[in-house]
């Protein structure tokens, strides 16, 4: 029937120039564009700008550089060991408050109180209190993630249907079986964008820390090329920093697609 | 006193009865208490499926939990084969309005959770599961997560899920809601056919009249607030049932009958003063002043 | 005896409409050459299993969406073809399942939005016509309540009165009473059929209810499952105005037979092939 191949060729041209890929595409070339002009013809308080290209040439240097790459991977630690003690200690924290009216009776009003401080606030007290700097910024790192993960949790438990409660109990389940088959595998879903929010917030808390206190790692980095004046490199820092987190995202959003394969859509 | 349900599989056959004695239900909300039941007595005999039916707010989804043992009643006792109920229990499985399979399950193990917490064996449960799937024509599907079936095979997963357990009650609230009305109508052709088949006691909530009396050996009907029983309307209609059975003459009489007895309750609620309110007094206006304007 | 509208509009022609969907690959023939007329002034009752088909013809006629081929026309006029598609109008007015009344205005404001909005009336004048129409159906005193504050059945009358105070040539209904229980039920059906009977006009009615259907049409349009096409035209000869008593009568029940049994066959076509796809 010629009508429907008639659509399918109009399909498979659009795939390769849609224009909304086409416009996407025009908006970031503009993008640069105006960067170079905004710089060229020296805009008030943007003059000092790093033209396109500087940037572009301390990517490549950078590149090239181990103590770059270094960098990379002393920020990654840090945030993987912060963020995993957060889940670690966050996610049974947060079952258990969640399941036990009394456990929550008792632990809830300390950790109300603490979780409105900002993290970042946390960096004086944690740098006084470890005993190298390393592992206070590893505790900054979990801060950021543990009063999210936790509350997150509680809403998991508590968004549970109490139908589904109810069935497994009809059905035969005990205690054990509800905890195990119902409460943990319902709550997953919290769990998981308790996770991807918290790893969000790491970057930031990590970011702050290494350019207050920090040896070593992208936030020192970025902060050092301020201090002498690199600028092309700050800029290659920042997005540096931007890429990192999108990647730890991107993978925290994907480990939670693996553990829910009935939230897929056919 | 076993029944063999034709694969091979055989059903206890051992259904129960429950008793429901001056049941009554009070809510305490603050300053105001809400009687939901009050002294609700009757039957739901075993081996037939009992209807339950009545306007909105009339308390049968209350009576549904009494009855599962969610919930204790304010005073009345409701007796499975003369024992009083203590909470839920095996013997009578739910099945509710808005699907409680479990999502993160897929379908096999939605229908063999019962089986698995209550300690039967893998051989058996494998058996079990394999013969109700079979016939509920889910087999093909049994690897597959809640969210990719449709309404109508959801509800079938979570009958299975309930019937393979061989429950001496099954207990339906409104369980095809929500499904469009094509699906509808083939679900309650797909249960009546079950039901026909085992015989299992049942109680049964809807709304849909037609729902209600194509599938009922007895109709329940409850008063709006508080729920007590109106009247009980006994289904004559021959087994097994057929859809076309729906245009047949006495059909449509049990449907007239049904309709006046919850017009009636409706214009209770109107008298109360409630949202619905409003529905009846355009009733009244209109089937008092039918269009004169035409011929 | 009603049969024509009272200035004989809102003829409809269906010829030949065929609908495909390509959502992102798998495309879907929703509608294939369908044909059917509606006369003016007639209650046509449109029922079938689930699926793209009615609903492509509502989208067509109203003004929403396209066809891939074929033509409808509305009073001689091309509304839709594969080249050519009428915008929305209110000569051509829909009401849907979902209540669609502005919460934020009362009912009074919601019933006069269209022809004050479009300077068809001044407002004293619209206001006048709403207040008649709702005494009419015996809705008086809610003119300042605001839609939540009003069950469902009261809101759709509602709604169903913002469209007719437009005097539309076409009334398109997409399942209006789904949802509401028996009793309610009975109430709009008669509301309905009042408001049909005092002034006439083409009803394009879609439902899943049988006895609705029957008791509401002067057709009954069966439609297969996908592809869509007319299956059967059931024609239903009973007197106007309906009255609930004709339920039970011989006439009824052989129609209500008629229409089921057709319904039914294909709505198993549609369970069986709904099923496959899911596979």
């Amino acid at each position: 029937m010629e009508m429907i191949q008639e659509l399918r060729l109009k399909r498979e041209f659009k795939k390769v120039f849609n224009i909304r890929v086409i416009r996407g595409f025009l908006s970031i070339v503009m993008f640069v564009v105006l960067w170079q002009l905004v710089v060229f013809i020296k805009v008030p308080y943007l003059e000092n700008l790093p033209y396109p290209k500087d940037v572009a040439a301390g990517a490549a240097d950078a590149a090239g550089s181990r103590t770059y790459w270094f960098g990379w991977g002393i920020s990654l630690v840090r945030i993987f060991v912060g963020f995993i003690m957060a889940q670690l200690i966050g996610i049974p924290l947060g079952l258990a408050m969640g399941i036990s009216r009394t456990f929550k009776d008792f632990t809830f009003p300390v950790f109300e109180m603490l979780r409105p401080i900002p993290p970042i606030a946390w960096i004086p007290l944690a740098i006084l209190f470890w005993p190298t700097r390393e592992l206070s910024i590893y505790f900054l790192v979990f801060i950021g993630a543990f009063f999210i993960i936790v509350i997150n949790v509680i809403q998991g438990v508590s968004n549970i249907s109490v139908s589904l409660k109810w069935a497994a109990s009809s059905l035969g389940a005990r205690p054990k079986h509800i905890f195990w088959r119902i409460l943990v595998p319902g709550s997953l879903p919290s769990i998981i964008t308790g996770m991807t929010v918290g790893m969000g917030v790491t970057w930031n808390v990590l970011i702050a820390a290494e350019m207050i206190a920090g040896q070593g790692g992208l936030g020192r980095m970025t902060w050092e090329a301020y201090t002498n004046n690199n600028i092309p490199f700050i800029v290659v820092g920042m997005v540096s920093i931007g890429v990192a987190g999108y990647l730890c995202s991107t993978l925290v959003r994907w480990l939670g697609e693996k553990a829910m394969p009935w939230k897929k859509r056919f | 006193m076993s029944r063999n349900d034709g694969n091979g599989v055989l059903s206890k056959g051992d259904f129960g009865e429950v008793r429901l004695e001056d049941v009554t239900k009070v809510y305490e909300k603050a300053d105001q208490s809400q009687r939901v039941l009050d002294e609700c007595t009757f039957s739901v005999e075993r081996g037939k499926l009992t209807v339950l039916m009545g306007p909105s707010g009339c308390g049968k989804t209350v009576l549904i939990n009494l009855v599962a043992g969610y919930e204790k009643p304010t005073s009345g006792r409701i007796f499975i084969d003369g024992s009083p109920v203590d909470g839920p229990g095996s013997d009578r499985l739910v099945v509710f309005q808005e699907t409680a399979l479990f999502p993160w399950m897929t379908v096999y193990s939605n229908v063999t959770f019962g089986c698995q917490v209550q300690g039967v064996g893998r051989g058996e449960t494998k058996e079990r599961a394999e013969h109700i799937l079979k016939k509920v024509g889910l087999y093909e599907f049994r690897d597959k997560y809640p969210s990719q079936l449709s309404g109508g095979m959801q509800r079938r997963a979570e009958l299975a899920r309930a019937m393979i357990n061989d429950p001496k009650i099954m207990i339906l609230d409104e369980p095809f809601r929500g499904l469009d009305a094509m699906t509808r109508q083939l679900m309650q052709e797909f249960y009546v056919g079950l039901f026909e088949e085992i015989g299992r006691t049942n109680l049964f909530v809807t709304h849909e009249i037609d729902e209600a009396i194509f599938l009922a050996d007895r109709v329940v009907i409850l008063t709006f607030q508080p729920g007590k029983v109106k009247a009980e309307i006994e289904i004559d209609l021959p087994r097994p049932r057929e859809f076309h059975m729906l245009a047949s003459p006495r059909f449509m009489e049990i449907r007239e009958q049904v309709i006046d007895l919850l017009y009636e309750e409706a214009s209770k609620a109107f008298a109360a003063g409630s949202k619905a309110a409003y529905d009846l007094m355009g009733a009244i206006v209109a089937r008092k002043g039918a269009c004169e304007k035409c011929e | 005896m009603v049969t024509g509208a009272q200035n004989h509009q809102g003829e409809i022609l269906i010829k030949d409409v065929t609908k495909i969907y390509d959502p992102e690959g798998v495309h879907v023939v929703a509608m294939k050459d369908c044909s059917f007329d509606i006369a003016a002034g007639e209650f046509a009752v449109i029922v079938g299993p689930s699926g793209c088909g009615k609903t492509t013809l509502l989208n067509a006629i109203a003004g929403f969406d396209t066809i891939t081929s074929g033509e409808i026309y509305l009073d001689g006029e091309l509304i839709s073809s594969r080249d050519r598609q009428i915008k929305p109008d209110v000569e051509r007015m829909v009401v849907f399942q979902n209540g669609a009344l502005f919460p934020w205005k009362t009912v009074m404001e919601n019933v006069i939005y269209g022809p004050v909005v479009q300077k068809r009336m001044k407002k004293r004048e619209a206001v006048d016509a709403a207040r008649e129409m709702l005494h009419q159906v015996g809705l008086n005193g809610i003119e300042d309540k605001y839609p939540e504050e009003l069950s469902s059945g009261v809101q759709r009358r509602v709604e169903i009165l913002r469209a007719l105070i437009n005097k539309p040539k076409v009334v398109m209904l997409d399942e209006p009473f789904r949802g509401l229980d028996a009793v309610a039920k009975t109430v709009m059906h008669e509301f309905l059929m009042d408001i049909f009977c005092e002034s006439p006009r083409t009803m394009f009615f879609i439902t899943h209810d049988l006895d609705e259907a029957i008791f509401l049409g002067s057709k009954v349009i069966i439609m297969t499952t996908r592809p869509a096409q007319v299956k059967k035209i059931v024609h239903v000869d009973l007197p106007w105005p309906r009255e609930h008593h004709v339920l039970g009568s011989k006439i009824y029940l052989d129609l209500k037979r008629e229409v089921l049994e057709a319904v039914h066959e294909e709505a198993k076509k549609a369970f069986e092939a709904g099923e496959r796809e899911m596979a």
